[in-house]
This record gives structure tokens, sequence and C-alpha cells, in this order.
């Protein structure tokens, strides 16, 4: 398990520079000039070339490369251009408000979606059975925005029970409870159909294997059928899918910051993006790209904790 | 006894689940918190820095104003005035030499110490210095030095006559002063959040994404502010932000995304809506440099054909925007009161088939946000009906604004919009034959334009000066090269209890600010 553990975090680290490497071309590449933008109109071409020599953007991009890179492993992400701060210190004071969002629609999603996907095998064809396929699709089908938006306006809106805002007061967990809910929900609900759905279809799987209908013939209670061994299988290609949905939960965080006026880092690349603040992109590109190889890779070492199978096929 | 791990795995989720869902139900009837004397106030992003070096987002704007001192600043108000802020008398008769004293006794915030004219000719002069890299350092062009006479007086010495950089420069952003203690302990550049401050405000909080909050100060040498504390939240969509409002969690919005006449109707009573007018312009430049507009009877024909009133309709709908007559707004020395060019399709296409340019093509790039990309459709509609192809060229802002990578000889029609600042020479300066590398994208060059501008510099008497500015202005669209568009509205609402203290443009005054 220990070697099995050691490759896919090695991989993980090849993936995470050959990403940050690929993406810090393509930012660089793309069209537009944060210089113009800092300067505006009135700047001179001494005040350009001093102000990209401070950058370092006169230098040939393999080298600008190589350097992010060593400065990436010294914890060094550089400046801010537009605040002067240190990137480092922006990225890290962002990424918990981020985190908190994820794992809350994480919650969200795997404590509705797996239990609702479990029921509805479990009682097949029955008419909640049927709700519950016809409400996983509709949540999945809605963009979040448009759940986000609509969430606001009844529930902040019209019946005043969420804030629509902000983050809440600190030290008042309570408070800041309150300000998640609205955004978790706007996040994680489609994936509440989507793991329904996956459970449901895993489930449904696993109820049929002959090692289940042997224990079933040995007359082993049913609750300890399904929870024992069932699920525990069944549980497997969620785990896989949720490792994959941090990164579609990032995607989404973007707009559910913007939106409820939330700080993180996915509001923090939208403003980065916009200006060509590249130290700002990176930082966050690389922050992101950790999040998600490291999601990834735990899913693929929990599910070979819980199936022995996919240990030994990698081994 | 060994314990059944499904029942564990399941009394844990019982625990947590009721756990979540008691703080769900507890949270959810939790009173907002009393708005008490603060006032809460949606701003579009965080600010980047308020040092006046390196200023660049509105909110930079509205913080300068209201948290760091000017010798003059702006008066709240329905006109353009300069009021004396630090400055117990400045001098302005001599044109190359400005005598100011500065009000005695005058502390800056955490124990900085009192203000003097050595924090004026330290923050006046840093612009000047390339180690500091301002961003302003050209609005700074004029100055040779401050010579400081005493403690509290000295003179801004200008190497030039140059009139308009008191309204331009020293009264407006760049002309904020800072403290010279704590620059030079942060390496001369503000920090984003500074100590000293010297305003209505200073700074207790920031939480970037989140909020600052600006709580008043009791040492300002101003009238004590109505409003205890000044809450920022920054919202990067004004659809959400106006959602928040109608949720009763904002107090003032400086811009909005939906139409007053529609804000109005949503809001009824409880809210108040007004457009006022900014000093900001938006314009579609021709340039006379390139082959395609080179001949002055298309760019002439360009000018006819395009109608103005109905870009206006389709992108302010009910606001009642009246077309820019140049880089003047309303109410600023040197306001044209109105455009010599009319819309008339029938003689633009007689000028083009003059011209022999019928079905020639034309690229008009621009910054495709908010209603650009309406505007350019209009324009392209409506040389399409005198005969010109019009390829449209969307780019977002940073690519748009590249002056490195399209030079102005390969710019054709471009249509965008500059910051604009109380005194019309802040833009008018940028069009002579010495920016076709920089900024004068509609390659003008006019030996009458520059002789009008470069006398400007010297006459102190509005009424003067703003003749010669109508006359550049008359010249700048005579030449076929500017169509003048709008001066963009801003939009702000507010709580119907609430009284704002607000510039011309919009822009909050915080000190200002009451309740009924």
């Amino acid at each position: 398990m220990l070697r099995f553990c050691a490759r896919r975090i090695a991989i993980g680290f090849v993936i995470v520079v050959l990403a940050i490497a690929t993406i810090y071309v393509l930012v660089q590449a793309a069209p537009g000039d944060p210089i113009a933008l800092m300067l505006g109109p009135r700047a001179t071409p001494e005040m350009i070339a001093a102000l990209e020599a401070r950058l370092g953007l006169d230098q040939p991009l393999p080298v600008q490369v190589l350097k992010f890179l060593i400065g990436v492993f010294q914890g060094d992400l550089g400046v801010d251009i537009k605040t002067k701060r240190l990137v480092v210190d922006e990225v890290l004071e962002q990424l918990p408000y981020t985190l908190y969002l994820i794992f809350a629609s994480l919650l969200l999603a795997a404590g509705l979606g797996i239990p609702l996907g479990c029921f509805s095998a479990l009682h097949r064809n029955s008419l909640v059975d049927r709700l519950v396929g016809i409400l996983s699709v509709s949540v999945i089908a809605v963009p979040p925005l448009i759940i986000a938006i609509y969430g606001m306006i009844l529930f902040a809106v019209h019946l005043r029970w969420l804030p629509a805002i902000g983050l809440g007061d600190r030290g008042d967990l309570l408070d800041q409870i309150h300000h998640l809910i609205l955004p978790a929900i706007a996040v994680g609900i489609g994936w509440v159909g989507y793991l329904a759905r996956l459970v449901r279809a895993a489930m449904l799987e696993v109820l049929n294997e002959d090692y289940i209908l042997n224990a079933r013939a040995f007359g082993l209670p049913e609750r300890w059928i399904i929870f024992r061994y069932a699920l525990r299988i069944a549980v497997a290609p969620t785990i896989t899918v949720l490792g994959i949905g941090v990164g579609y939960m990032l995607g989404s965080a973007v707009f559910a910051e913007i939106v409820f006026a939330r700080p993180g880092i996915g509001k923090m690349m939208y403003d980065a993006v916009s200006v060509r603040n590249y130290p700002v992109t990176m930082g966050v590109v690389l922050a992101s790209t950790i999040l998600l190889v490291a999601s990834t890779t735990l899913s693929d070492i929990i599910n070979a904790m819980i199936d022995p199978r996919i240990r030994e096929a990698q081994e | 006894m060994k314990a059944n791990p499904v029942k564990l795995l399941q009394s844990a989720a019982r625990q947590v689940f009721g756990a979540l869902f008691a703080a769900f139900l507890a949270s959810a009837f939790v009173a907002a918190p009393a708005a008490g004397e603060t006032l809460r106030v949606y701003v579009p992003s965080d600010p980047a820095s308020i040092d006046p070096a390196f200023w660049g987002t509105s909110v930079d704007g509205y913080l300068m104003f209201n948290v760091l001192p000017r010798l003059a600043t702006p008066a709240p108000g329905n006109e353009w005035n300069l009021e004396l802020d630090v400055a117990e008398s400045v001098d302005l008769s001599d044109p190359t030499k400005i005598h100011f004293t500065l009000k005695k006794g005058l502390q800056w915030a955490n124990g900085y110490g009192e203000l003097t004219a050595e924090d004026v000719k330290y923050s006046y002069e840093r612009h000047l210095d390339e180690s500091v890299g301002s961003y302003i350092a050209s609005e700074f062009d004029a100055l040779d030095h401050v010579e400081v006479t005493g403690t509290h007086s000295g003179i801004i010495h200008l190497k030039y006559p140059a009139v308009p950089m008191w309204q331009s420069t020293l009264g407006w952003f760049g002309g904020t002063i800072i403290s010279k203690k704590e620059a030079l302990e942060n390496g001369g550049k503000l920090p984003v959040q500074p100590k000293a401050t010297m305003g209505a405000y200073t700074f207790a909080e920031f939480s970037p994404g989140e909020r600052m909050v600006l709580k008043a100060d009791p040492n300002w040498h101003g009238p004590k502010p109505y409003f205890d504390e000044i809450v920022l939240i920054p919202i990067a969509d004004a659809n959400a932000a106006e959602v928040a409002f109608a949720a009763g969690e904002l107090d003032f919005l400086t811009s909005t995304a939906t139409g007053p006449a529609q804000l109005r109707d949503q809001h009824g009573d409880n809210a108040k809506v007004d457009v006022l007018t900014s000093v900001d312009y938006t314009w579609l430049g021709l340039n006379a440099q390139h082959p395609s507009l080179a001949d002055k009877r298309v760019r002439k024909a360009i000018q006819m054909a395009v109608d103005v009133d109905t870009i206006l309709a389709a992108t302010f709908e009910d606001m009642g925007v009246e077309r820019a007559t140049g880089f003047a707004a309303p109410g600023m020395v040197g306001y044209r009161p109105a455009s010599k060019v009319k819309h008339d399709i029938g003689a633009a296409q007689a000028l083009i088939q003059e011209a022999g340019a019928e079905g020639n093509t034309i690229e008009l790039g621009y910054a495709n946000f908010g209603s650009r990309s309406t505007q350019a459709q209009i324009i392209q509609a409506n040389l399409a009906a005198i005969g010109l192809n019009v390829e449209l060229n969307a780019m977002d802002e940073a690519t748009f604004w590249d002056v490195t990578a399209v030079k102005t000889p390969d710019r054709q029609l471009t249509l965008k919009g500059w910051y604009g600042n109380p005194e019309a020479m802040y833009g008018l300066q940028y069009f002579t034959e010495a920016e076709f590398e920089g900024w004068n994208w509609e390659g003008f060059d006019d030996p009458r334009y520059t002789e009008l501008m470069n006398a400007a510099w010297e006459v102190a008497d509005d009424k003067k000066r703003g003749d010669m500015y109508i006359e550049m202005q008359d010249i700048m669209e005579d030449s076929g090269s500017f169509l003048f568009v709008d001066n963009a509205p801003a939009v702000v609402m507010y709580k119907s209890d609430i009284v704002p203290g607000l510039l011309p443009d919009g822009k909050p005054m915080f000190y200002a600010f009451k309740k009924k």
C-alpha cells in the first residue's frame, strides 16, 4: 500500500510541474499587455520598458518558466503587480475560503446524493425512485449560476432567511455557516443529482452480484449486506468522481465567489486574468492544480484502501 | 465487547447531520445586524493601491479622496469646484510658482506626526524619481521642484506655465499628499492599507475580497461625519450587488447594471436612483494615417453616417444621456454646447462615392465589455448603409490597450473610452504628433490645435482657456478623426433615507453623506 501511495504522489508531482509549465506558457502567449493596463494612457516607452524589466517580462520565455518553477520550489511566487504584496501570502490568505466552500459543497453532494441514490436503488421503480430520478436530472440540468441568482432572490430578498453576500462575522461560526448555505447549494446541488444517479446505478449492479445473493442466502441481515458489502463497493466510483469533481467545483467557485461576494481564489483568478496580473494568475493556477491533483490522488488512495483489487492491479 | 463499525458509522452520521441541521435552523433565524451609523457601500473591486503613484481602480480613487489629503480637493455638489483641504492659502497668481501655506497642527493618524511642507515636497517630487516608477510621472512633467520655505509653507516651482495642472493633477488623485515618514518606512511606497491617513476616515480593517472598513477619524480637521463607519464591500457582478441591495445588505451602490427606470420600479419608495454625468468620454476614433481613412471625405462621411442618437438610445435607454461634444463634459471649463456633426446618410453616401470608397472594408476595434459590442454593431450597420463594410474586432481590455502590439499606423476605427478629469487638458494634451507611437490613435496633427494647446497651459482665466479648448475640440471634430459619443453616465442607487455627498460625476465623498 505504501508503494502504491508513493507512486501516486510521484505521478501527481510530475503532473503539477508539467501543468504549471504549460499554463505559464499559455498565459504569457495570450494577447494583451499588463504593463499598458497598469500604466494607462500616460505611460512613456521608458516607463513601459522599466516596468517590464522589473517584472522580468523582458526575458526569453523558457528563462521565465524556469525562474518561475525555481521560485515555486522556494515558496516564491513573485509579487502582485497591482497591490505589491507577495502572491504566496495573498493565495494562502484566500485559499481557505475556497476550501470551506468546496468542502461544504462536497458535504452537501455526498450527504444527500449517496443516501438518495442508495434509497432509490433499494426501492427501484417505486414512486420515490422515479421522483428522485426526475429531481436529480433537473438539478444536473440547471446551471449553477441560475440556482445562485434565484436562490438569492428567493431566500435572501423575499424570505430573508439567508444572507445574500459576504462571509459572516469573524469569530461567529454560526453566522459563517449561515453565509455558506446559499453558495454551497449553488455549487453542490448539481452534484447531489449526479451522485444520486451514479450511486443508484452502481448499487443496482452490485446488488445483483453473486456474493450479495450468497450473503442473502446465508441469512445475513439486509442492513449488514447493504452497508458492509454492497455500498462499500458501489461507492468506489463515487469517490473517484468526487476527486475529479473538486476541479469542477473550483470552476463553479469562481462564479459563486463573484455572485455571493465571498473572498477566495476563484474570484482572485477572475480579477487577475482580466488585467493580465501574471504573478497572481500563476499563483492561483498553481494552488488549484495542486488541489485538483491532491484530490484525485487522495480518491485513488481511498479507493485502493476500500477495494484491494485496485491496489493489486496497480502493483 | 467489539464495536459494530456499521452502527458506529450510522451513529456518527446521525450526529453530524443532526448538528448541521440544527445549525442551519438556528442560523436561518439569526437577525441581521442593525445598520446603526454604518454605511455599507458596494464597490466593484478591492482597492489595489491608494498610493497616488500607483493607483489603478475607481475604488482607489474613492479611498484617496476620503482618507488622504490634498492642498485642495473637489467639493461635493453639482458643479466642479475645488475647496482648500489642508492648505490654509494658495497663491496661483504666478503661472510658474504656486505658493502654499498649510493649516497648522494637522496630525497624521497613528502617531506619524504633523503634516509639514516636507510631506508636500516628498509627495510631489517622488513622481519625478525614476527609482519610484510612478505610473503618473507624466502628470508631473511640468514640475521642477518644491521649495520648502517654512514648516508649513512652500513654493511649487514649475518648469513652464501649466495652469491646468492645479485642477487636473494637484486637485485630483495625483495631488494626494502622503506621509513622508510612512512612505520611507515602506521603501518609498504606501502599503495597501496605510496607517498615516489624514481625512474624515481612517482604515480599520481590510479583508481582501470581503470588505474594507473605514472608521471616522476623531482627529480630522473638518466637521464630524454623520456615519461612524463605512464598509466597502467588493462585488464583481453589479447584478449581484443589486440583489444584495434588495436584500437590505447594502445602503449605497456606486454603479448599477440595471437602468434607472427599472430600478425605480423595482425598489419604489425604498430607494433613490440618481443619474450623473461622468467626466469620462467615449468616442469613435478614425485614424487619418491609415490608407483606408486617409481621405478626409471618407472620415467625414463616417462621421455623418453614424447615428449617435441611436447608439445612446440603445446603450443608455431611459437615462436621458446626451451626446458628448468633446473631452470636456457638461459643467467643465471648455464644454462645447453642441456638436457640429449632423447625421445625414444622403450626404455621407455622396461623399463616399466622390471619394471612390464604396465597397471598401474597414476594421473597427474595441474592448468588449458592457455595451461596447452593441455600439459597434450599430456603427457597422450605419456604415453598411453608405457602402462601407466594417469588420468588428472585439478584444478584451488588456489586448485592446496593448500599444506595444498594435502601432497607431495599423489602427483604423477604434471605439474607446478614457477616464477623464474635471480639467479637459488632461485628455486634450495627447493629440500631437509626438503621441503617434503612443495614444494618438487618430493620427491627428493640426498646427493650430498644437498652438492653442501650448498657449492654454499659460491661461489662468477659465473663460479664455475654455474658449481655447472649445476651438481645439472644433478642430478635432472638423478633422473628421473624432466622433464624440458619450460622457458615460454614472448611476448611483441608495436607500431613500440617505442623503449622499457626491461629486458631480457620482464619486462618493463619504464625509458628506447624511441620513434624513
